[in-house]
């Protein structure tokens, strides 16, 4: 009865490998069956895909023979104890009784016999990733692109070109959409590529490493290449990892306009381990943000690279006002309208917004100093602010002009010229 | 990462990213007020970062600990010239070359001080040669010999100086953006056209292509200006002659930008009204008397020549010329913010 159910669920499955209740339902009859490899394979896929949940890790716990969760309700029935422990037994590795239910990974990979290599090397810290003296922080981003406020245009591109094909394996392998290449964020500078970034890796649960151009470059010949390496296995190591290149433009600089031999050799060497030619950068994904991508070697623009770009632009009227909240929050304020005041900073930066907030509470704390008594921040100060402060990526749309107005009209600035054309600015 | 000392660290950033040397060397100095090459690299990335108040006062602090040194000098110099104290860049380009005089870099301050002064003379052109001797495979030498060259009139020496740059840095937007500025008082308008397109895709960063772009258009209108006057002393006499020479000569115009300038120039030109408005007050000036003496052609066609001399069409055009004229007068009197 149950193993035509399992053939025809298995086809099932077959057809539709992200179903992951149907895959459940599959490991769970395969589990009762006694089919214990081919329920932890099942398993192991839901894992791969929803690796937090919970039912999928009690089934594996199940499979594998570890106690996953004492089951209270559930009465202990006298039936043959001879392969069970004894229950008043006590089992070093049960979790306690108001313990969270984790699975866990280390009995099952020792169940399994599989010899997972350290994730770091040397006597690293749990925050860091790292192989020999070169030591990178990584963080695990909690932040999810719904944490970021407004920005819908380039949220969609980074769906659309870098989540969209991760999500659904079996459309890429259909449509044979390779996950090579990074992905490069531009913009003006205080527009938040950075903290996009760090949401991206949150989406992504994967680890998130920062690199500055000061983590990497040395003077001493062949000791930037090597930072290169080591750090592009330290996260090769620590898969699934996002790999950020803050200010790419000054790591990975035109090598024509570059005298620096350090430099040359890094940019070959980066260049080098993005193409992954000796290592597989599979889970390793890479993301670069930079003001001036006009000053990028077009090298790492070939495909492969930093194929893929997105332009994060000043904050729109929904972000702005988010912004403004946010620095608003720990202040005293009273009756600010801060949808007026998103409306009033067109074309601002973060940073501008957080200056005009700056501004304001400057303002406040000056009144109350004069006039003896503390008084809130108040919509008069925050508009006088706003009046005060001139956005600050003025300069920056001028070279942007300049930038695809002169340029190769080959599409890689498509979006930005879209935006100049819609600001008037073309 | 390896271990490595701050000023060592600083020497690799400063070329890539003046800010990262600049946030290694803030807390070095901090505790090593006194180390001189520290004090000269921060005054360099202080220079790349605009910031020349401050540079100034890291290579005076350099330069009191170190005075036989040409170094904190020169950064002293450089400061002054991003500051815009002409007479101090020039002074201390001088004494630069006093403390080594075998160094390069010295002369070729002692002329790019003169440059930003606007005061070149035989002395700065002396200095920039002596600088190519010294170092014939620095791309900047020959650069810093054409700047000076040109301004001096030597256009032919000029080009050479940029042309030499060219082929040792073919990807140097300031030797472009130069040789097309030769090119320009050559009178050679397309190969100074090209050249500044060439500059404009090099490096978006550089402002003044777009200014040196509207100067083309401007000798362009100013060629057509001169057509449009020539149609306006014909017509009298022959007012099918002078509308046909006047259409001619806007279709050549046109057909050249065109097919030279593409579609950048067409985006230059789209932001003329605005960025300089009395280029296109010019502009449209010429097009509406080159329309009436088009239309006084029309009118004309097929009578004798010489019937209607005194046609008030030509006399609205010959007054729009005028106008023409005025905006080109008041647009070198007040020259526009394009690129600046």
């Amino acid at each position: 009865m149950t193993q035509p159910l399992i053939e025809s669920l298995r086809r099932a499955v077959a057809a539709n490998p992200t179903d992951l209740p149907l895959r459940l339902h599959l490991a769970e009859l395969l589990l009762d069956s006694g089919d214990q490899a081919a329920a932890i394979g099942e398993l192991a896929a839901v894992l791969a895909i929803a690796p937090a949940d919970q039912a999928a890790q009690q089934l594996m716990g199940r499979a594998l023979g570890t106690p996953a969760e004492p089951a209270p309700s559930e009465p202990a029935g006298p039936g043959p104890a001879a392969s069970e422990p004894a229950a008043s037994e006590p089992a070093a590795s049960e979790p306690a009784p108001d313990a969270p239910t984790r699975f866990d990974w280390s009995a099952a990979e020792e169940q399994l016999g599989i010899d997972v290599p350290p994730m770091f090397v040397g006597d690293i810290g749990p925050g860091n990733a790292g192989i020999g003296d070169a030591v990178f922080d990584l963080e695990r981003p909690r932040l999810t692109l719904a944490d970021v406020g407004g920005m819908a245009q380039a949220k969609q591109r980074l769906e659309a070109s870098f989540l969209a094909p991760l999500r659904n394996p079996e459309l890429r392998r259909m449509y044979r959409k390779s996950l090579r290449g990074g992905l490069l964020l531009y913009g003006p500078p205080g527009c938040g590529k950075t903290y996009l970034a760090r949401a991206l890796a949150g989406e992504l649960q994967a680890g998130f490493v920062s690199v500055q151009i000061t983590d990497i470059l040395d003077q001493m010949l062949g000791t930037s290449e090597r930072n290169v390496h080591e750090l592009f296995q330290a996260a090769r190591r620590a898969a699934p990892c996002v790999l950020f290149f803050d200010e790419v433009d000054a790591l990975g600089q035109r090598r024509s306009q570059t005298r620096n031999s350090a430099l040359r050799g890094t940019i070959n060497q980066l260049l080098t381990e993005l193409d992954g030619a000796e290592q597989d950068n599979d889970g390793v994904f890479v993301l670069a943000a930079t003001n001036q991508p006009w000053d990028v070697d077009p090298a790492l623009r070939r495909p492969g690279r930093f194929d893929r770009t997105v332009l994060v632009l000043p904050p729109d009227e929904p972000a702005r006002e988010a912004i403004l909240r946010h620095h608003l929050q720990h202040r005293p304020i009273a009756g600010i309208d801060t949808g007026r005041l998103a409306k009033r900073t067109e074309g601002f930066s973060g940073a501008d917004l957080a200056y005009v907030t700056e501004l304001a509470a400057e303002n406040a704390l000056l009144a109350s100093v004069a006039g003896g008594e503390a008084r809130p921040i108040g919509m008069a100060d925050l508009e006088s602010a706003v009046a005060g402060v001139r956005p600050s990526i003025g300069p920056w749309l001028e070279t942007a002009r300049n930038l695809v107005s002169f340029g190769e009209d080959d599409g890689t600035y498509a979006e930005l010229r879209a935006y100049l054309k819609k600001a008037g600015r073309l | 990462m390896t271990d490595r000392s701050p000023v060592r660290q600083a020497e690799a950033l400063i070329e890539a990213s003046p800010a990262a040397a600049m946030r290694v060397l803030g807390p070095y100095l901090t505790t090593e007020p006194d180390d001189w090459r520290a004090l000269c690299l921060a005054a360099q990335a202080q220079v790349g970062l605009d910031d020349p108040a401050r540079a100034l006062d890291y290579a005076r602090r350099a330069s009191q600990l170190n005075p036989h040194s040409d170094w904190p000098v020169r950064l002293q110099t450089i400061a002054h010239r991003d500051l815009g104290h002409s007479y101090d860049a020039q002074q201390l380009s001088r004494q630069s070359v006093l403390i080594n005089p075998a160094n390069w870099q010295t002369h070729l301050l002692v002329a790019n001080a003169d440059l930003a002064a606007r005061s070149v003379n035989h002395h700065s052109l002396a200095a920039a040669r002596k600088s190519r001797e010294l170092a014939p495979a620095e791309p900047e030498t020959h650069i810093v010999v054409g700047q000076v060259a040109l301004d001096l009139g030597l256009k032919k020496e000029a080009v050479q100086a940029f042309e030499r740059a060219l082929q040792m840095a073919p990807d140097n937007a300031v030797a472009r953006h130069e040789l097309a500025r030769a090119q320009l008082r050559r009178g050679r308008v397309g190969r100074a056209l090209d050249g500044f397109l060439a500059t404009g895709r090099l490096d978006p960063t550089i402002r003044q292509v777009r200014a040196n772009l509207h100067n083309i258009i401007a000798r362009v209108i100013q060629l057509l200006h001169y057509v449009v006057l020539a149609g306006c002393l014909l017509s009298p006499f022959d007012g099918p002659l002078a509308g046909a020479l006047v259409v001619l000569a806007w279709l050549a115009a046109l057909a050249w930008a065109g097919k030279r300038g593409g579609r950048p120039l067409l985006r230059v030109l789209a932001g003329v009204p605005r960025a300089d408005p009395m280029l296109f007050g010019w502009a449209v000036a010429l097009l509406g008397s080159s329309a009436l003496l088009v239309l006084r052609g029309v009118l004309t066609l097929g009578k004798p020549a010489g019937t209607s001399a005194a046609s008030p069409l030509s006399g609205l055009a010959f007054l729009l010329l005028f106008v023409g004229a005025a905006c080109t007068w008041l647009r070198r009197a007040r020259p526009p913010r394009v690129g600046r």
